[in-house]
């Protein structure tokens, strides 16, 4: 990559770095490996730039990289947390202690599928239409629809499970 | 937490992650990623077109071999000249099933000599016993 490509590409990514983190922490409900995911996906993207370019909407690639990175990291961390002896593993004081930081409404995303969080992520968050969530799920826009639509049936499901705990 | 509709769950989403300030972008750390990233996939392609090389290049010095071993390991043939009772083709002996009898043809004898003898002398009209 010659010098103009690289501020190039400097300028992409500073204009989209808070999208993706937020992206990210949306899809994996942490923070920091919110950062890691907008990192590797951008990473990703300068290794590919002339593709990148090539692509008729470079964020729609972008997104897709995310999303697919998101499920990686998130399937690896789920192995980490079921390893025997983890301070991490679920149901431990950590695990709470994180779940209870969260906001309630990222707590409830994490509960749900992959492929429905990401749906409810870029149909209502970044208030994609149909056929755009569709471009970056790679699928068709009635499976979109039917995400978003038992999606939004979990979050109900949810919720009404967290106020019978609470009575 | 409440979901009433579509809406109220999109105000919400937005709420809770435009409340999320990330530091600066990182854009050394990424590019520097990106290049160890392009030079894996350099490094990959060079490896892979290694391989096909070397593909290439053994597998027909390895069939060369297998056909040497093959043509080192062809029976002996004795040669009877103008035998006569030996029909065309090739047929096992009755009484001594090691031996077989073969009459050579011309066309096919013209070009291999068999048991280090001429297929010519074969041709005039000789027989030729395969020795395991």
């Amino acid at each position: 990559m010659d010098s103009r490509t690289e501020a190039e590409f400097a300028e992409f990514m500073r204009g989209r770095w808070s999208a993706l983190v937020r992206l990210g922490y949306g899809l994996t409900g942490d923070e920091r490996l919110a950062e890691d995911l907008a990192r590797a996906a951008l990473a990703k993207a300068y290794a590919s730039w002339p593709r990148v370019l090539r692509a008729d909407d470079p964020d729609v690639y972008l997104r897709r990289i995310i999303l697919n990175a998101s499920l990686g990291k998130v399937r690896r961390r789920r192995v980490r947390e079921r390893r025997p002896g983890d301070v991490s593993k679920p149901g431990t004081a950590q695990a709470a202690r994180v779940d209870h930081d969260r906001p309630a409404l990222v707590t409830a995303l994490m509960r749900l599928p992959a492929s429905q969080r990401s749906v409810v992520l870029l149909r209502y968050w970044m208030d994609m239409t149909e056929a755009q969530v569709a471009a970056v799920l790679g699928c068709s826009v009635g499976s979109v629809r039917s995400l978003a639509s038992r999606a939004l049936a979990n979050l109900r499901v949810g919720e009404d499970v967290a106020e019978e705990v609470l009575l | 937490m409440s979901i009433v509709d579509e809406r109220d769950l999109r105000q919400q989403l937005v709420g809770v992650l435009d409340a999320i300030t990330p530091p600066e972008a990182p854009v050394r750390a990424a590019a520097r990623k990106g290049k160890l990233i392009q030079a894996g996939r350099s490094l990959g392609i060079v490896a892979g077109l290694a391989v096909v090389a070397g593909i290439g290049v053994g597998t027909p010095s390895l069939l060369n071999r297998a056909a040497r071993e093959v043509a080192h390991a062809r029976p002996t043939v004795m040669v009877e000249q103008n035998c006569t009772t030996v029909r065309l083709g090739v047929r096992g002996a009755a009484d001594r099933p090691e031996l077989m009898a073969v009459r050579a043809e011309p066309p096919s004898a013209a070009k291999s000599p068999v048991g280090g003898r001429p297929a010519a002398e074969l041709a005039a009209g000789g027989c030729a016993w395969l020795k395991p």
